[in-house]
Order: structure tokens, then sequence, then C-alpha cells
């Protein structure tokens, strides 16, 4: 569609006879979002939760079809396939917004509902029933997380969700369109800034030349013309020595990195290694440098959420000690490569980025400090912002959404006779990422301690194993125990664990197998063993 | 349940006509979706109001809020009775305001020590009472509630609770999460979690809207920390997800001792756990304070460092020193390996100007784009 933002924003969810929520579990990932989804469902929304988890939302959804793992791109298709076999494609918008639609069509023949029930383990009637609901609602939005993006078909399966969009005609209006749920406070923000190897800020290509001399001309230097290295093919190319410097903030890939004993190895590998943080993170351990930093209340800056909105930070406290805003050290980084930067802090920067970025250009830092809040696009000062985008093209040439046809393939690493369960991994609501922050903040630490693995019921009896008791689980990379959480929710065969636990690191377990298009390790699906465990070791905090 | 009206303000006040009533002599126009207690507010006149909460459904059951409207034979609850055109309404006259007097009396009536409340400063009871001039209350008190301290986060003291609902509506139609119920009858009427049982051991789930929601203390952080009056308020956001909810900072001694939901675009004045009780990482101990440089000789191996034994590896330095072998380093990679030997991995955590300054740090002064998140 030639944009990674969301088409509509979150309260959208009021304004839509029916809300898919796939590859998310939003009471524990974004608990606040999940409270205007159940609002709006109390109000008559349908919501059709599609996720091999039965989470929370499950109790408050109209369909909740809990697939087999991994079959994301069978069941979307099916749904695909069954609004243009029983003519509930939106013909006027496919003609007049889309491209490649007979791509599609042709693709979609082979995964009647009857052909993909036994593969998804969703019965026929309900794919056609929820394919109808979708087809026909007034308005229709889709929300999606990572279950869908961390796959080694990651891409595959969010190109069949735009595909549902286009095909019916639900994007482009209020209530309607796709929203993938954005999981770090600014993520949205570091990737519209640029802070990712093939986009200057505002998504343009680094390889566009006609672009590149404007960020030349902006920076007043030369650019390179070719993308640059994914996290995990920077982990990589550290671990084969070509890379043999890097500076890391506020990152901890010696937790956050799939198959992460391997990653460990690779920052070892590093000859120079500079870590800015806030704690002695797992990662700062194969620092050279350390650089201590400032929390998020000791600091001033601007933060943009998944629904495109930029909302203003501002520091209540001082950082302790001889710690320093993280604004300040980028730069003194800078002066000592060479660079005379002479920032004064962030509404100076600011500045730069509204003439950087285009969408932002209308922004004022007036403006974020009198209302807090404003809504990209917003390309000239007084303009209100565009809570819904597509509505007349999508940010392609020519304007047209591109149907993308997706083939249903398998994960990287499918569970066997040596290594039979499915191991998926995720967050828990009282934990965040890798924890460097929730384990070292009390209440939390209070409620979640300790490091669980859900297990369906059936199969810890199988183990021999009580609830609350250590197993062992082994894939081909790694090892680790922690308790065993008894689970109706999840599938039998399958286990869960959050990653966020260094004493039994869930990525020790995980597979580094990337999607080819999105570069996203697939974090969701690998295969491991279960044995009754021993001891699990204390956290290292 | 039908959503609270303040939501649909945008919608219903499309091309639909005011109402012109009179309120305590003035004439005031009302919204055509908004309750006599609304407008009133919208004009600057106040009209005491304890189970009424902005945003939330009007449950007309403290009636404190009663006011006097001409023609009624009884009076009425201002928080949910509509105006209409012409209405003269008056809540400052003798029987309102005796009525209000008389609900608030009832209502200290079962405070502990009959007095302010022990767990919140400057409660909205409290405030109201102050406001009324309602002091000691005359009438004996009802058999209080034992304290529940089972949660980490919250105190439950429901010998403060005037039964007024909004931790119920918070739980069961704000955040709907449908642990907080009403049990029992009359003088026994209680606030239960789950099946009554205690706080820490139920379904509760920590968003604490019920806390912020709940006009005496009867539900309130923990440790006493609502009594604290803070040094300083700073409107600010949320560090943890995507969702991007507003937020206030309740500072005191430069600690942040509580927070508190903003009504911001995203989150409705409404927190999560992590966001509402998540915020002392900021102030814990192992917080790295200095500059540190990895010693000579210390070799780097796969396995992680324990933080209390990071000074076997590392040592102290002064920015100066850790910022020249940083930068200096880095900059004699690129110029011995060229650009492609560096890399740099900022953060979705950080602020756009960081992400902003990170990206053009990579791009221009590593020279490469390996640069990511």
């Amino acid at each position: 569609m030639g944009s990674g933002a969301v088409s509509n924003q979150v309260e959208d969810v009021a304004l839509a006879d029916v809300a898919i929520v796939i590859g998310s579990n939003p009471t524990v990932n974004h608990p606040v979002a999940a409270t205007f989804m159940k609002n709006a469902a109390k109000n008559g929304t349908k919501i059709i939760l599609m996720d091999p988890r039965r989470s929370d939302l499950a109790r408050h959804a109209t369909y909740f079809l809990q697939f087999n793992g991994d079959t994301d791109v069978a069941l979307l298709n099916g749904l695909l396939h069954v609004i243009i076999e029983e003519g509930l494609a939106n013909e006027a918008f496919i003609r007049d917004r889309t491209e490649n639609y007979e791509a599609l069509r042709a693709n979609v023949k082979d995964y009647s509902p009857e052909k993909v029930a036994p593969i998804t383990g969703i019965d026929a009637q309900t794919i056609r029933e929820v394919a109808r609901l979708y087809a026909t609602a007034k308005a229709a939005i889709i929300f999606w997380g990572m279950g869908i993006s961390q796959h080694v078909h990651g891409t595959d399966n969010a190109r069949c969700l735009i595909s549902l969009a286009l095909v019916t005609g639900q994007i482009g209006r209020p209530g309607t369109g796709l929203h993938p749920l954005r999981g770090q406070n600014n993520v949205q923000g570091a990737s519209d800034m640029g802070l990712i190897p093939m986009m200057f800020p505002d998504y343009v290509r680094v390889d566009n030349e006609d672009a590149r001399h404007k960020f030349e001309a902006l920076w007043n230097t030369k650019l390179d013309p070719k993308a640059g290295l994914t996290v995990t093919e920077i982990t990589e190319s550290a671990y084969k020595g070509d890379i043999t410097g890097m500076y890391i903030m506020g990152e901890n890939p010696a937790m956050s990195d799939p198959n992460v004993e391997h990653a460990r190895e690779a920052l070892a590998k590093l000859e120079h290694l500079v870590v800015q943080d806030i704690f002695f993170t797992e990662t700062a351990s194969y620092a050279d440098v350390i650089l201590p930093a400032s929390a998020f209340p000791e600091k001033t800056g601007t933060f943009t959420n998944t629904d495109r909105r930029v909302q203003l930070g501002r520091k209540a406290l001082d950082p302790p000690g001889d710690a320093r805003q993280d604004w300040w050290i980028i730069q003194e980084i800078a002066r000592r490569v060479g660079l005379g930067w002479n920032y004064t802090g962030a509404p100076d920067v600011f500045e730069e980025i509204r003439r950087a970025t285009p969408s932002m250009a209308g922004i004022t830092w007036e403006r974020l400090e009198a209302e807090g809040s404003c809504t990209y696009p917003l390309e000239h000062e007084g303009d209100p912002g565009e809570p819904v985008i597509f509505i007349e093209d999508f940010p392609r040439k020519g304007g047209r959404g591109l149907f993308a046809p997706a083939a249903y393939t398998h994960a990287d690493e499918m569970p066997d006779t040596a290594y039979p369960f499915i191991f998926t991994t995720g967050r828990q609501l009282e934990h965040w990422h890798t924890g460097s922050m929730t384990r070292r903040a009390s209440v939390l630490d209070a409620l979640e301690p300790d490091p669980v693995i859900s297990v369906h019921p059936d199969d810890l009896a199988k183990l021999g194993v009580e609830a609350g008791n250590p197993i062992t689980l082994e894939s081909r990379r790694g090892t680790l125990t922690g308790y065993a959480r008894a689970d109706r929710g999840i599938q039998r065969g399958t286990l869960f664990m959050p990653f966020v636990y260094n004493e039994a690191a869930a990525n020790l377990l995980t597979n580094d197998a990337i999607d080819p298009f999105g570069k996203i390790p697939e974090f969701k699906f690998c295969a491991v063993k279960v044995r009754k465990g021993e001891r699990v070791p204390e956290p290292v905090l | 349940m039908a959503i609270a009206p303040q939501r649909l303000k945008s919608s219903a006040t499309n091309g639909a006509a005011r109402v012109n009533f009179t309120l305590n002599g003035t004439p005031v126009a009302a919204q055509p979706d908004e309750t006599i207690l609304q407008a009133a507010d919208r004009h600057g006149i106040e009209i005491p109001r304890l189970c009424y909460k902005d945003g939330y459904r009007p449950d007309g059951n403290c009636r404190v809020c009663m006011v006097e409207i001409e023609g009624e034979r009884v009076l009425a609850p201002s928080c949910c009775r509509m105006p209409s055109e012409g209405m003269n309404v008056n809540s400052t006259g003798e029987r309102a305001t005796k009525s209000q007097k008389m609900v608030t009396e009832l209502l200290l009536t079962d405070m502990p020590g009959q007095t302010t409340s022990p767990y919140k400063r400057a409660s909205e009871l409290d405030v109201w009472a102050g406001k009324l001039g309602v002091a000691a209350a005359r009438y004996p008190q009802r058999e209080q509630w034992a304290p529940d301290l089972s949660h980490p986060a919250m105190s439950v003291n429901l010998d403060a609770c005037i039964q007024c609902g909004r931790c119920v509506r918070a739980c069961r139609e704000e955040q709907v999460n449908d642990v907080i119920g009403y049990a029992w009858r009359g003088e026994h009427a209680k606030i239960v979690f789950d099946f009554d049982d205690p706080m820490g051991v139920s379904s509760c789930v920590a968003c604490g809207e019920c806390v912020q929601a709940c006009p005496t203390g009867a539900l309130a952080p923990a440790n006493g920390v609502a009594l604290i009056e803070p040094d300083k308020k700073v409107d600010s956001a949320c560090p943890y997800c995507g969702v991007g909810c507003l937020l206030t900072y309740n500072i005191k001694d430069e600690k942040i001792i509580y927070v508190e939901g903003r009504d911001g675009p995203a989150n409705a004045s409404r927190l999560c756990v992590k966001g509402r009780f998540g915020f002392d990482y900021v102030h814990n101990p192992k917080r790295l304070t200095k500059p540190m440089i990895r010693k000579e000789g210390v070799a780097k191996t796969s396995a992680l460092l324990d933080p209390d034994d990071m000074w076997t590896a590392f040592r102290e330095a002064t920015w100066e020193e850790a910022l020249d072998l940083a930068g200096g380093k880095l900059r004699a990679i690129r110029e011995q390996r060229g650009p492609k030997g560096l890399a740099g991995f900022g953060s979705a955590k950080g602020s756009n100007e960081e992400a902003y300054l990170f990206q053009k740090l990579v791009r221009t002064g590593f020279g490469t784009n390996n640069v990511d998140h």
C-alpha cells in the first residue's frame, strides 16, 4: 500500500460494526487500547478474534477462531476465497482503487473453506460466516500485532490482511482500515525518524536518488546510497567479524534477539561496543564503554503513538548522579567522530525534524506544549491533522493499492519427533520487553516475579508435572528452566513464554530465521522438547 | 450499557438545538446532551457531587447533587436529569442545600473517626463537606470492614467506602475487567472483588482505574502515598507501550510518589498496571550513575555479567574520558575499516529527537545505513 502507518486510530473501533483482532493479545500488550475495544463490543461492535491462544478478549468476541499456529495465510486466503466466491467483493473499489486483483483471485481459488478447515482447525462454516460478516459490515476495521509479523511468512500474513481490506473496500473511511498495533511507546516515531536501515526520515528510501540529494543538502554531506543491515543481519555480520564497532542506545539485543546465545557470542566478538542505558543490562556485559543515560521521566521529548499521534513527554526529575540526557550524549559522540553539532535541546532538534519530515512539518513545539498531542499527517501549521488516511488514494505511484497474493507456507522449523512441541513467545501484562525497567519496578516484580511457561493442563498431566513446578525446555539452540503455569487458553502441544526473564531467557530457544521481506525474525514459532525440570536459576538483576 | 453521554458530545451536538433554562436565577444554555450538572459545570456553577465522575455513566445514587426544579414535587439528582426548555432550577436554595448537607453528613458518619479521610488527602467527600460546612456527624456509625492490604499496589479500606459505585463503573464499564462487584444489601452493602476475595488474590489486573475513581480513598495506592501533598505535578506520557496514554507524575522530594491518568486522546484518563504502578524503576538503586570503561585485560565471553559484579570488569571514568574513548574508537574503526565496519542500534523507547539524532549520527558520522532499533 506504500505506507507502514496505521490507516485509522484505535478509537475508530467505536465506529466499526465489525473489528477483526488477529495475532494480538491487546488486554496484555495494549491494555488501554483493549478497553476501547471492550467498550465497543458492549455497544454492539462484533469482535472477531483470531489467535492460536485464547486471550481475555475472547470473552468479548462474537467469534473466536483459535486456529493452528502458523496457518494464518491459509485462514486468511480462505476468507478471501469466500468473499470473492460469494460475490461479496467490492467491485467498484477494486476497479477504482486497486491493481493486480486478477492475480489475487487466481491465487485464493485454491483456498476453499473446506480445504483450509483441516489445515487451520477452523470449520468451513465458521470461515464462511466470518468472511460474510466482515465483507458486508458497513464499517469494519482490522487490528493486528506481532503474531502476524514475527513469522518467516510475516509479510505474507500482512499482505493477506491488506487484501481483505482492499477486496471489500473496508478502508479510507471512519471505522474501517488497517491498524498494526505498535509495541514500544515510540516504535512508530523511531521508524518515522529513519531509525531503520532502508529509509531516511518520513519513509524515503535511501536508494531514491532525488530524496537522497534532499538529505545530502539538509545534512550537508554525502550519503550511502545502499540500504544498511537490519538488527539480525547486523548481529550476523558482527559474528562474522565484518562489523567490529557498535553503538547501542537503550536496546537490549542480548535479551531480545532470537537465538540469543548466538547474539551474545556476536556481541562478545565486537572490538568496540558503546552501550548507553539506565541500567547494567544484559547487553552491557559485552560493552567497552558504558554511558549512564536518562529515564523517561527525566527528559523532555516527543513520542509518536500507534495512532500517529505526536505527544509530549515532559521532564519531571533530574537524572541520578552523573547520568546525562540522551540527546546530549549522542551529540558528544557525534562531535568525537568529527561532526560539528551544536543542538541546544529537544525543541531545537524538533525544528530540524519538521524540515526533514514533511508529514510533520506543520506541528510546532508551541502547539505540542499547548495541546499535548497532534496527529500527523499535519503538513501546514494550523492544520487539524488527519486521523483517517488513504481516503482517496494510496501513497504509491498511480495511487492504487496493490494486491499481493500469498501462498501458504510453513514455519522455518516445524515440530518433529525429536522436538515435538511448538514454542511461541510474547509479553505479559506486568512486564515490558526484556524487563530492564519492569523487573526493577517493585510492584510489577511483586506481581510477576518468576519465569513462567504457559502449558495446557493436559500436557502437564502427561509430563507428570503439577502447575507451579519447574519444567525444562530445549530447542536446537538452547535450553531453559521455568515454572509451568496451567493455561487452558493455549493449544495442546504448544508452549508460550514471555521473553522478559534473564534466568530463563525465552530467546535462548527461538529461531533466528527471518522473513525475507520484512526481515523480522520468527519469534512466534519454533520446535522444542519439554521435560520435568529441576531448579529455576536466580535472576541476574 | 449505554456509552457515557460525554463521549457522544461531538456527534450529538451537530445541528441539534441548545436548551435554555435558568439555574440559580441565571439564564444558561445546555448542549442537547448535557445534564443539569454538566451545564452547571460549563457555566462555572458548582453543584456538589460524589457518585458522579466526568466521563463515567451518571448513576444518581449518592443524592448529594440534588437540586430543586420549579413546579416539581421532589428534588432531582442533577447528574442524571436533563434540563428542558424554560426550566427553572435552583441548586443553592434552602430545600436543595438542606438535602445536600444531610446526605453529606450521613456519609461522613460512616467515615473512620467520623472525620476526614485517613487514606487520601483532600478527598472529594472532605472537599464537599468543607464547602457545605458539614462537620461533626450526629449519628452512630455502622460496623466497619477490616482493611484489605493483600495487593502490592493498592490498599482497600472499606471503612471509608460510601458505596457510590464509581469503582464498579470503573472496573465494569470503563476498563471492562469485571472484577469489582456490589454485594449484599442495606447497611451490609459492600464492594467486593470476584467472590469477595482479597484484592491481591482476585482476578484484578491492577489497572488502578478504581483507585483513580474513588472519591474517599477507600481504594487508594498502597502505602498511604495518597496522603502526601506532592511538591509538583508534571504532565507527561507513559513510557511503556504504543498506545500513548497521557499521565501526570506526582513528585515529592524529587521522587515520583504516584501516577494519575490524564485525559489524553488515546486513553481518556485510563492507564494499565505498568503505566500507573510501574514507575519506581527510575529510583532503583542500581541505576547507572557514572560512565564506565572496561578494565584492561578483562576478556569478553558470551556469559552474562551479574550487575552486582560489574566493577570486576569495569572501572569508573569521567565523561570526558569515556566519551573520548567511545567516540574516538568508533572514528578509528571508520578510518581503518571503512563505514561498513560500524553499526548502531537506536531505541524505540527514546524520543523522536533522540531517534532522529541517532540515525543522523550513524548516516553522516559513521557513513553507513547500518542503523536499526
